[in-house]
């Protein structure tokens, strides 16, 4: 590679275009929701008031109010962080767990990678969402154990990614030019081989945390995650199921923002792909 | 280009099986007895890894399932009975061998809520439940496929934009959600559909014979009862296909996609031959490998979203079994429930490798 080419690859640039623009005001919405949702909470979301029960959307309450008289924007805002948050905590620990023993069995090869493959292979079989479900269910119901559930069903496929890779770079002459050098193995899976996961970790941790989301509310909503009176937006829409006759706007609004998050999340990780692929094609080039 | 990126790992559970799971992976040599003989022993250890590992984190995490079973107003004599009578107060060792040793003689323990055997349960719980998840499969499957062949045809342009948000909305909708809002558009609008439960067999002076309501109003003749039969089944099968179309459609879309750029299109195209035979005859067949696969490991997501649709419809199958089980800590339940769904998806992901091994001989050369 000349010194023109390791320039044009240092500089190539995400230029800012209308997706990307949309993309990063989104985010930070959704990080002032989680982290300073007091900014964006209206009316008090615990003052329980049966003379405002089922109010109808209105500028007081924009989505309205819940059978105990709650103003349910100010209790999605702050839910914002509970079901968010645990989704980012899934995702997180899920990729963790999953690189390191990719990592671990693709470097070290042999019947330790067999072994620890095989036992990912299991894992992939599982139907996930009712493993989850069972898990949970048996450890007990709170917000944790749904949380650990999720992770011990999700990080096999960041395991089989990460694995991949790995064995894939292990020949690389870089690597060789390493051990050389006198790097012991740990360091070189460390500074050279995993950062080259990265690309595609993002992407995939960015689209999980939509989908990771959706399986977090859905365990909520039957009684698995979140315990009421959390507001948590998968219990927020189970405990709206008996009323969704007489309050549209009850288990509407929650599972809207649940829609927006999840689109967002797919949408980005679709145009983190997008740049990966066309950096890709410049460094080609 | 957009797609393609993710299109690879799109479905909920990106590239879960990519690069082939188990035994499949590797060269099935020694003929079909013996590939029959691991794929079984496959489904053994898989089946055997996901009750062990709810058994396990179940007894091991401390909540104790004496004390639930036992009720709230239970002194500590009879919780420590509770615990004798099922064998809690054994060693986590000799509780796990029990239960091995009692899934072998077919005893799945009894259920604490209907006092009855598991087996028995699960049995009768069981049919209503294949029945909603095999139809919204079999509907996905057309629906996903179809629509996703047509939007790689289309020209890039608004339709296939407009195709693509669809796709990026509908990757994961929340299905209780979906559920929530068809129950509203019924009751508000449409009023002849039945906004939840199922065919009632004592209305139509039917035989619960199968288990199955379709099948059992046309085993009892009865078309009345076929129609009201398929009334209550046409929202949790919307519910459940359409939380998941955007998947399908983007998969198939992509498959088809680059198999329309390879040069045995341009040479059928240049013969002469109609676009629809091409696409049906040549491009079609040639993608069916993953997208069958993609459509297997779906089935796994739609025994999970059965569950929640069930609570949301109160539809009398497994998944409300389940949401009773859960609620009240019922643990034979729980992992009776699991180990069945388990195996369910197991064999069809099984299945389904059969299905692509028959119908494109490709697959079997490159294992």
């Amino acid at each position: 590679m000349t010194s023109a080419a390791l320039i044009t690859r240092s500089t190539a640039r995400v230029r800012p275009t209308a997706r990307r623009i949309v993309g990063v005001i989104a985010l930070v919405v959704l990080a002032i929701l989680v982290f300073y949702p007091q900014l964006f909470v209206i009316a008090d979301p615990t003052s329980i008031n049966v003379g405002q029960r089922f109010l109808p959307p209105s500028f007081a309450h924009p989505f309205g109010t819940d059978d105990a008289g709650r103003d349910i924007f100010s209790r999605m805002v702050l839910g914002a962080r509970i079901s968010i948050g645990c989704a980012i905590i899934v995702v997180v620990s899920a990729a963790a767990v999953g690189t390191v023993i990719g990592a671990i069995g693709g470097w070290i090869g042999g019947w330790f990678d067999t072994l620890l493959s095989k036992v990912t292979d299991v894992f992939l079989a599982f139907p996930y969402l009712v493993l989850a479900m069972a898990i949970s269910a048996a450890v007990g119901r709170d917000l944790w154990s749904a949380v650990l559930a999720l992770v011990i069903v999700w990080w096999p496929s960041y395991a089989r990614m990460v694995r991949t890779v790995v064995r894939g770079q292990k020949g690389e002459l870089y690597v060789k030019a390493a051990r050389t050098l006198g790097a012991s193995g740990s360091q070189i899976l460390r500074w050279h081989v995993i950062p080259q996961t990265t690309e595609q970790l993002a992407v995939r941790m960015t689209l999980d945390v939509g989908y990771v989301l959706v399986s977090f509310t859905g365990l909520s909503f039957l009684g698995l995650g979140a315990q009421a009176p959390s507001p948590e937006w998968g219990l927020m829409i189970a405990s709206a199921k008996n009323y969704v006759l007489n309050a549209w706007w009850y288990p509407f609004f929650p599972g809207l923002v649940i829609l927006g998050v999840v689109s967002l999340c797919v949408w980005l990780g679709d145009g983190i792909g997008a740049v990966k692929t066309a950096k890709k094609g410049k460094a080609k080039r | 280009m957009t797609n393609d990126a993710t299109l690879q790992k799109s479905p909920v559970r990106p590239s879960r099986r990519a690069g082939g799971s188990g035994p499949g992976a590797r060269p099935a040599r020694g003929g079909w007895l013996r590939r029959l003989a691991t794929r079984i022993l496959w489904i053994f250890v898989v089946v055997w890894a996901a009750v062990s590992l709810t058994f396990v984190l179940g007894r091991v995490v401390p909540a104790d399932p004496a004390r639930l079973a036992a009720g709230l107003n239970a002194g500590p004599e009879q919780v420590a009975e509770v615990r004798r009578q099922l064998g809690l107060d054994l060693p986590l060792w000799d509780q796990y061998l029990n239960y091995l040793g009692g899934i072998l003689r077919l005893d799945l323990g009894d259920s604490i809520q209907s006092r009855q055997p598991v087996l028995q349960d699960i049995l009768y719980f069981l049919p209503p439940t294949l029945e909603l998840v095999f139809i919204a499969a079999f509907t996905y499957a057309v629906i996903g496929v179809s629509l996703g062949v047509v939007w790689a045809l289309l020209p890039d342009g608004f339709r296939s934009k407009l195709i693509n948000v669809i796709s990026v909305i509908g990757a994961a909708l929340p299905v209780f959600w979906i559920g929530l809002l068809l129950q509203l558009a019924v009751a508000s609008g449409l009023g002849w559909l039945p906004v939840s439960g199922t065919l009632d067999y004592g209305d139509y002076g039917l035989a619960r014979i199968t288990g199955f309501t379709v099948l059992d109003s046309l085993l009892g003749g009865n078309t009345y009862a076929l129609g009201d039969a398929i009334a209550h089944l046409i929202l949790p099968v919307t519910a459940l296909v359409v939380s998941q179309l955007g998947i399908a459609l983007r998969l198939t879309r992509t498959t088809v996609s680059a198999e329309l750029k390879k040069p045995y299109v341009r040479t059928a195209r240049a013969r002469g031959e109609s676009e629809g035979k091409v696409v049906i005859v040549d491009v079609l067949r040639n993608s069916l490998a993953p997208v069958i696969t993609m459509l297997g490991l779906q089935f796994g997501w739609l025994l999970g979203g059965t569950i929640i649709v069930e609570v949301v419809f109160s539809w009398p199958g497994l998944g409300l079994y389940a949401f009773n089980a859960f609620r009240t800590f019922d643990y034979n339940p729980i992992l009776g429930i699991t180990l069945v769904i388990t195996a369910t998806f197991v064999i069809v992901n099984e299945l389904t490798d059969q299905i692509i091994r028959w119908l494109d001989p490709r697959v079997k050369e490159l294992a």
